[in-house]
């Protein structure tokens, strides 16, 4: 309530904004566009999703099966993917060419068929999966940390940002956004005095995360093993 | 992936891309590619003068001759007095001279060049050839959703197949002919050829069964006993029976089952037709896709079949035999009268989570004779009956148990995941160690956010 008693109106309210807002920028506020947070040039760091009908003309019958999808993006503060590797990276299966659809740790995912444009960063276990279609992967350089990019993406603000920069499908609520606007996206930077503490926090946020969803996984494994205690056997 | 030499690979999309200069169709493009390919493999040197040659056909390509399509459809005409067979193949439009017709850039010669390049002496060679030359065609391969389905399960198929001489096989939806192909060819001691085996195929217009008889005659596999013919229909389902009565009369007086668009309704009612006419100890194999087993519109089919203790295999297939029609096909084996060992059971095999557990390309292509081999041992009654469980990937179940499950047989219900040994205290460990983890990671992010509250103020 405001000192009058009344509720306070749009004008009085306070916006909760990081300065990207056209009509009240923030003295420190600056922004980045994506296109140069890419490690390398575009074309080198950029990754990009195989088409399932072509899956079997590269693979045959063996067709890797821990392919990342676009419903593996978990929507989070920072995204996870869900996708576990069940076995090793097979070596003997990886072609020359096969490279560019395969993940590397601390890449940058991107769904380009939303809304919602899901974003995640590959970890450890996800390190070498295959990417599906309408998927894309981007390796960063060392200037801003991939969690705060992801970060932000996911955010109310990020996904305004896609919403300015997407080519909508006809009739449809979903739309896609290419390869060329990707590069546009702008990603506001915090203030220079407080930014290492904020990449470091965003930094330890998807850590935990992490550990959080592998906690979770040991805790079905403890409850799996006391099954099979009781029950006598690995399988029912 | 194609064992094919880059060189051969080269020349065929060069044909194909002269050929799509001309105003052939996709479908005509294959017959044309592959009618040149018997040519040239049956037409090396001859004796008979009367007869010609593929040298004096590429001698006069070589000269830029305009006769050069004439030539060839004369020579295809003389090939078909030595492979008997051929007849429906020289029906089907087009005839070599039709790209040269308004052809300025001779397109015949140019392709007739290309052709001088691959080499049609090695008999494997020249069947690889064939195969890659349809599997180019998008049309024959993605166009009809999952009855395309690789050659991968045709092989599987040919593998439950126990051949013996005298047998009739018929295939409901012949296509190109691989499922034909892959019985005759996966079998060792029915001879090269196949033997005394008699082929039935039905395919959907004129130019599906050029390119069958084309293919089989490029894989050498005698036109003579081969029966192949259009069906009015087509078949939504693939199916091939062994040892069937003469295939002509399932048309002639059961075509109202075999309509595709009625299948929805009728399916069940045209697979007890063909059981049937199944002889004693023939076999069924139908490649459906998951809502058979397990939708209330199939209800009535799965009823007769466990019911009648026809059905004697339920398989799933891995993602990579489907990886064009992207969804999950099961491969189901039917038999008139099943061995009294498999009486009153039917085996479900989960090939699919084999496949997903079992990543090494040499553990997969091992998996399938595995496969093959437990399906024989299961209808032989070499495996004990008192033994529920084959391994974690299959399992034989009582028909008594399925019809308690409301005759569903969805395969999930049967066979269960594989689930290792889990050790719990190591577990706990890891736990324990999530947590220091989790602890140190909350201190940490702490004292970053006390320092950016300060300094964003």
């Amino acid at each position: 309530m405001t000192k009058e008693g009344k509720l306070p109106g749009k004008k009085n309210r306070k916006t909760h904004n990081l300065g990207n807002s056209q009509n009240d920028p923030s003295p420190d506020y600056r922004s980045i566009p994506l296109e140069k947070l890419a490690a390398g040039s575009w074309s080198v760091s950029w990754k990009r999703g195989i088409y399932s009908y072509k899956l079997k003309e590269r693979f045959g019958l063996n067709v890797p099966e821990n392919i990342i999808k676009i419903e593996n993006l978990e929507i989070g503060n920072v995204g996870l993917i869900t996708v576990r590797k069940a076995a090793p990276r097979d070596q003997t299966n990886v072609t020359s060419d096969d490279n560019e659809f395969r993940v590397s740790k601390n890449d940058l995912v991107i769904a380009t068929y939303g809304p919602p444009f899901k974003c995640a960063v590959v970890d450890e276990w996800v390190d070498g999966c295959l990417l599906s279609e309408n998927l894309v992967a981007l390796s960063l350089n060392d200037t801003v940390p991939p969690a705060y990019v992801a970060a932000y993406l996911n955010s109310i603000w990020g996904q305004k940002e896609f919403d300015k920069n997407l080519t909508p499908y006809k009739d449809s609520r979903y739309s896609r956004i290419t390869e060329h606007n990707l590069k546009l996206l702008e990603i506001p930077l915090p203030p220079n005095k407080a930014a290492p503490s904020v990449y470091q926090w965003f930094e330890n946020l998807f850590q935990y995360e992490v550990t959080l969803h592998w906690e979770r996984e040991l805790h079905g494994r403890i409850a799996q093993a006391i099954f099979q205690r009781i029950g006598g056997g690995v399988s029912p | 992936m194609t064992a094919l030499p880059a060189e051969c690979i080269g020349a065929i999309k060069k044909i194909d891309r002269y050929l799509k200069s001309t105003n052939l169709k996709e479908k005509e493009r294959i017959v044309y590619l592959l009618k040149v390919l018997l040519l040239k493999k049956n037409s090396g040197t001859s004796s008979d003068t009367e007869r010609i040659t593929w040298g004096e056909i590429q001698k006069s390509a070589l000269d830029r001759s305009p006769h050069t399509g004439k030539r060839l459809d004369l020579a295809f005409t003389q090939l078909d007095s030595r492979i008997p067979g051929l007849q429906p193949v020289l029906s089907v439009s087009p005839v070599f001279t039709s790209p040269n017709l308004n052809d300025p850039h001779q397109i015949n010669n140019k392709i007739v060049k290309a052709f001088s390049s691959i080499p049609v002496d090695n008999d494997l060679l020249t069947g690889e050839l064939a195969d890659y030359c349809i599997r180019m065609d998008p049309s024959l391969n993605r166009k009809y959703g999952f009855d395309f389905y690789p050659s991968s399960v045709s092989r599987l198929i040919a593998g439950l197949i126990d051949l013996k001489p005298g047998m009739r096989i018929c295939d409901m939806n012949a296509r190109d002919g691989t499922n034909l192909i892959a019985c005759i060819k996966g079998k060792v001691g029915t001879g090269e050829n196949g033997g005394d085996i008699d082929l039935y195929g039905f395919c959907r217009d004129d130019h599906e069964t050029a390119i069958c008889l084309l293919n089989l005659a490029l894989h050498n596999i005698p036109l003579a006993r081969a029966h192949v013919i259009v069906s009015k229909y087509g078949s939504r389902y693939s199916l091939m029976v062994e040892r069937i009565a003469p295939c002509h009369r399932i048309l002639g007086e059961y075509s109202p089952a075999f309509i595709p668009t009625s299948m929805r309704r009728k399916a069940h009612e045209s697979i007890n037709d063909l059981i049937q006419l199944l002889t004693l100890d023939g076999m069924l194999a139908s490649v459906v896709p998951q809502r058979v087993l397990a939708s209330p519109e199939y209800a009535d089919a799965r009823v007769e079949f466990v019911k009648d203790d026809k059905l004697e295999l339920v398989l799933r297939l891995p993602e990579s035999f489907s990886a064009y029609s992207g969804m999950e096909l099961y491969l189901l084996i039917l038999r008139r009268q099943k061995s009294p060992y498999s009486k009153d059971r039917v085996l479900f095999v989960d090939l699919a989570d084999a496949f997903r557990y079992n990543q090494d390309p040499s553990i997969r292509s091992r998996l399938l004779d595995e496969t093959i081999e437990k399906y024989w041992n299961f209808a032989n009654g070499i495996l004990d009956r008192k033994e529920p469980v084959l391994d974690q990937f299959s399992c034989p179940v009582g028909t008594d148990v399925i019809e308690k499950t409301n005759y569903i047989l969805a395969i999930q219900r049967y066979v269960y995941p594989r689930i290792e040994h889990i050790d719990i205290e190591e577990t706990y460990l890891d736990l324990q160690l999530a947590a220091n983890r989790k602890r140190e990671l909350i201190e940490s992010m702490d004292s970053y956010l006390k320092d950016i509250v300060v300094r964003m103020k």
